[in-house]
């Protein structure tokens, strides 16, 4: 059952986490940096972007996207 | 009308439950995994678990247990009165850490309540039940309300109402205490702390005693629990709680705001001295547990919880299914309305591989029953969209099944129906057989002969009698003297009668059935507010007929339809009628059958007073009635009836003047206000003017002969109002003069007096009504025992009423 974007947001970076694992679909990643790690998933009809720590094995976050220009970041 | 037959009520529920599989039930796992359980060789998850935390698989508190075994074996058998094994001390003092008060442990809640409250409630104090209480809260309150201490319910959660009654006793009691539950174990609801609180501080005789067993661990630092989540304990409160769930080693504690409070219940307490203690294994375990409570870790096992809940929670809205529970609590209730429903959705719900519970009476109202689950840590969110996709592809099936409807669950449940415009295919309610249902208001659209030949040779209520019912109770001034009449007739494909009854809405008074004495004291309050403790009924028959009032032809195969239709009706009748309860009335006590039909539908059952009848008149003078009765019976007539049979003039009357009429209701008001043993509402006057112009009825009027009397009217001293039916002489009113009953027997002459008269008419059977039973019998009368079944809306008033603690010799009640 789809969630909107708000409902997913009353979620905690963890239970974000079980939310895409269980209903999202990984679509791209990118690295914009040494240590970081950014992933664009689809889920319930909007995306979202998970920045991941590499070194550190660490989530530092799970948002939803609001600016549509980031889609261009990523590498086709 | 009847009286309370809760246990037959509450045995047939479980035996239902457990032929439906959904109670009762074993488990078989060799090692449990997880929060999967094996039942009957499947696998469920088990959403009935209230370890909240799912703390029962962490090592530390595994091996806590394992440690105590170890050091101290499977038991140390020794009342904590003289001593108790090391382990106490260490978790008493680690649970004074946790709860910033001062601890005393308990063996379990319940021991807990039953050592505690009757330290703590003096002889002088009043005792105010929350409406939801825990029923162990109330157990323990049983055993000071036998020592005569008032007790007292309030309206769940209402502040406002129990500050009035701090208001009114606190002059007269030396303490007052409000009994709650922190969090509420079927709706997960949760006591208002702000308020009670602030009564707390403004009122210094108030007592706070709350029970927080489903808050413990889950709130808080330290999961000190719900209650203390967020303040310390208050200097005139006192907490119970559970290691039972969430904390997870069983056991429980009492939390007191000092020492000194602390030691008396530990001293004086009666299972703190006579019962077993807390044994190594699970005291080992409750260490282990405090320690994890008083980390750091506690916090994100409770936030896990909280987004378990709070997941759940979506997924019910999203699935439109009707979710009760409070927003913040790992406990879940889905109304469904009627136990059938339960049973089944239950049912499909393991099918599927869940397990759940049901929320059902007596821990809720037989109409409010639900779907009762609770939502653990160890819940994952796949499992919990999956339980709630599967109860929400059900939830349709079953209500067709049942022949129920979304709109009847959101009125029993007094809840906005926001689910059915949502729910594709929403019940069209079955109707295979084919029945139909006629409806009226008014004994005039049913034909005479058909009435009649199902229904006329059962009482009073052929359908001229109806017809003076109708009139007699209609356009009067008070709300009490008018009623409501339904007729429902349910047919068959063919045309034949399956089912034909008549229904009253009637306001009544809740201590009908009540002791005389709290029915006097209430009398007192209704001097001032005259519907005070009084809610309107819907029953089957009336307040003045008596007898089995429904034709039912059980021999018909659509009777069970038949029945499930005219329970549908009911309950249209019962919301536009604004009636509190439906009363389904004078059927017969033995019916299994129809007990599982009834209460699998939300009724439960009572037991009638029993119904006096008279079947032996095969007497023809005064010595042969003697000889057909008992030997104590013999005495007695001849004693008390016999020999004050001269003094009497005896007078049938069947028309009569308006002033005889005016002294036939006085004399019926003086029997009116003397007895509260089934108190009802006195019956209008209009009543009397009826029964005079009818040629059904008749007033045999006695008077005292003039060598008899002082008094030069020869007016009469006791009249008694009987219908003349087809088979049956029935004896429905009696009114009497008090001042020469005593001299003269007049009462016993009276009841005499009519059955001569039935005599006289041939009649070969005597209806005597309910109550006075000793009396009756001493005439020959047997007694029919048949019961009611019963469905109330707001049971408050009626749960009140059997809470108030009346000590006979205590006369200074207070309502």
């Amino acid at each position: 059952m789809n969630l909107t974007k708000e409902e997913f947001s009353l979620f905690n970076l963890k239970s974000r986490l079980k939310l895409l694992k269980k209903d999202g679909k990984l679509l791209r990643q990118r690295y914009p940096g040494e240590y970081m790690l950014v992933s664009l998933y689809s889920i319930y009809g909007f995306h979202i972007e998970t920045i991941y720590h590499v070194d550190n094995f660490k989530t530092l976050s799970v948002n939803s996207i609001l600016n549509p220009d980031v889609y261009q970041l990523y590498p086709p | 009308m009847a009286r309370y037959k809760i246990y037959e009520t509450v045995e047939k529920i479980v035996k239902n439950a457990k032929q439906n599989g959904v109670a009762h039930l074993t488990t078989e796992d060799k090692k449990l995994d997880n929060n999967k359980i094996q039942i009957k060789g499947e696998s469920y998850v088990n959403f009935g678990s209230c370890s909240y935390l799912g703390l029962e698989f962490n090592e530390n508190i595994k091996n806590g247990a394992k440690q105590a075994i170890d050091d101290y074996g499977s038991q140390f058998s020794s009342s904590r009165a003289y001593v108790s094994p090391r382990f106490y001390d260490e978790l008493e003092t680690k649970l004074s850490k946790i709860f910033n008060a001062s601890a005393v442990v308990t063996p379990t809640t319940t021991l807990g309540h039953i050592a505690a409250i009757p330290v703590l409630v003096g002889p002088n104090d009043v005792v105010i039940l929350d409406h939801q209480v825990h029923s162990s809260v109330q157990t323990a309150v049983a055993l000071v309300k036998a020592k005569g201490v008032k007790v007292e319910m309030v309206r769940h959660n209402r502040m406002d109402l129990l500050e009035d009654k701090i208001k009114e006793y606190k002059g007269e009691y030396d303490n007052i205490w409000y009994m709650a539950d922190g969090i509420y174990s079927m709706y997960g609801d949760a006591v208002p702390l702000d308020a009670v609180y602030a009564l707390m501080d403004k009122y210094e005789q108030f007592r706070f005693y709350v029970d927080d067993a489903h808050g413990m661990s889950c709130y808080g630092k330290h999961g000190r629990g719900y209650v203390l989540a967020e303040r310390d304990i208050h200097k005139q409160m006192v907490m119970a709680t559970s290691f039972a769930k969430a904390f997870a080693t069983g056991g429980g504690a009492l939390l007191f705001p000092n020492a000194e409070l602390a030691m008396s219940v530990r001293s004086l307490g009666g299972p703190m001295i006579t019962s077993g203690p807390m044994q190594p294994s699970s005291l080992g375990a409750a260490i282990a547990s405090a320690d994890f409570h008083l980390s750091e870790e506690i916090n994100e096992y409770q936030e896990e919880l909280q987004e378990n809940i709070k997941y759940t929670h979506l997924m019910l809205s999203k699935y439109k299914l009707p979710n009760l529970a409070a927003d913040f609590s790992p406990i879940f209730f889905v109304g469904v309305g009627l136990p059938k429903i339960a049973y089944s959705l239950v049912n499909k719900l393991m099918k599927d591989g869940f397990f759940l519970n049901i929320g059902i009476f007596p821990a809720v109202p037989i109409k409010n029953t639900g779907v009762r689950f609770t939502i653990t840590r160890l819940h994952t969110f796949e499992q919990i969209e999956s339980m709630v996709k599967s109860m929400a592809s059900h939830f349709l099936t079953v209500l067709k099944e049942e022949d129920f409807s979304v709109q009847q669950i959101c009125q029993a449940f007094k809840i906005e129906d926001i689910y059915s415009e949502n729910l594709e295919g929403e019940a069209l309610l079955l109707n295979e057989n084919q029945l139909t249902l006629e409806h009226a208001d008014t004994i005039l659209d049913i034909p005479k002969s058909q009435w009649d030949t199902l229904l006329g040779n059962r009482g009073t209520f052929d359908w001229n009698g109806l017809n003076l019912l109708e009139n007699s109770f209609k356009n009067n001034e008070l709300d009490e003297e008018n009623w409501g009449f339904d007729y429902l007739t349910i047919k068959d494909k063919n045309g034949k009668v399956v089912l034909t009854t008549f229904l009253t809405t009637s306001m009544t008074k809740d201590d009908m059935l009540s002791p005389e004495d709290i029915s006097y004291e209430i009398e007192q309050k209704r001097i001032n507010d005259p519907y005070f403790y009084t809610s309107r009924t819907l029953q089957v028959g009336s307040l003045l007929t008596e007898g089995n009032h429904i034709y039912l032809d059980r021999t018909s195969e659509d009777w069970k339809q038949a029945m499930t239709m005219f329970l549908t009706k009911v309950s249209e009748i019962q919301e536009i009628n604004n009636a509190n309860s439906v009363m389904i009335r004078d059927l017969s006590m033995i019916d299994n059958e129809m007990d599982d039909f009834m209460i699998n539908n939300g009724y439960f059952k009572m037991e009638m007073p029993a119904n006096n009848k008279i079947e032996n008149m095969n007497w023809t003078d005064d010595l042969s009635l003697k000889e057909s009765l008992s030997k104590r019976s013999k005495k007695h007539i001849t004693q008390d009836v016999f020999r004050h049979k001269k003094k009497f003039d005896v007078n049938v009357i069947e028309n009569c003047s308006e002033k005889n009429i005016q002294k036939y209701y006085e004399l019926y008001l003086n029997v009116k206000s003397n007895s509260l043993a089934l108190n009802t509402y006195k019956l209008p006057y209009e009543l009397f003017r009826k029964f005079a112009t009818n040629k059904d009825w008749e007033f045999i009027t006695l008077s005292l002969k003039s060598e008899f009397t002082s008094e030069e009217d020869n007016e009469a001293i006791a009249v008694c109002i009987c219908h003349k039916g087809e088979e049956n002489y029935s004896f429905l009113l009696v009114g009497v003069d008090y001042e020469t009953n005593r001299e003269h027997n007049t009462y016993r002459q009276a009841m005499y007096r009519v059955l001569l008269r039935a005599k006289e008419l041939g009649y070969e059977k005597v209806e005597l009504g309910y109550s006075a039973v000793t009396e009756k019998r001493k005439f020959g009368a047997t007694q029919t025992q048949s019961c009611a079944y019963m469905q109330v809306k707001d049971n408050y008033n009626m749960e009140s009423l059997n809470a108030l603690s009346i000590s006979k010799s205590n006369k200074n009640l207070k309502i």
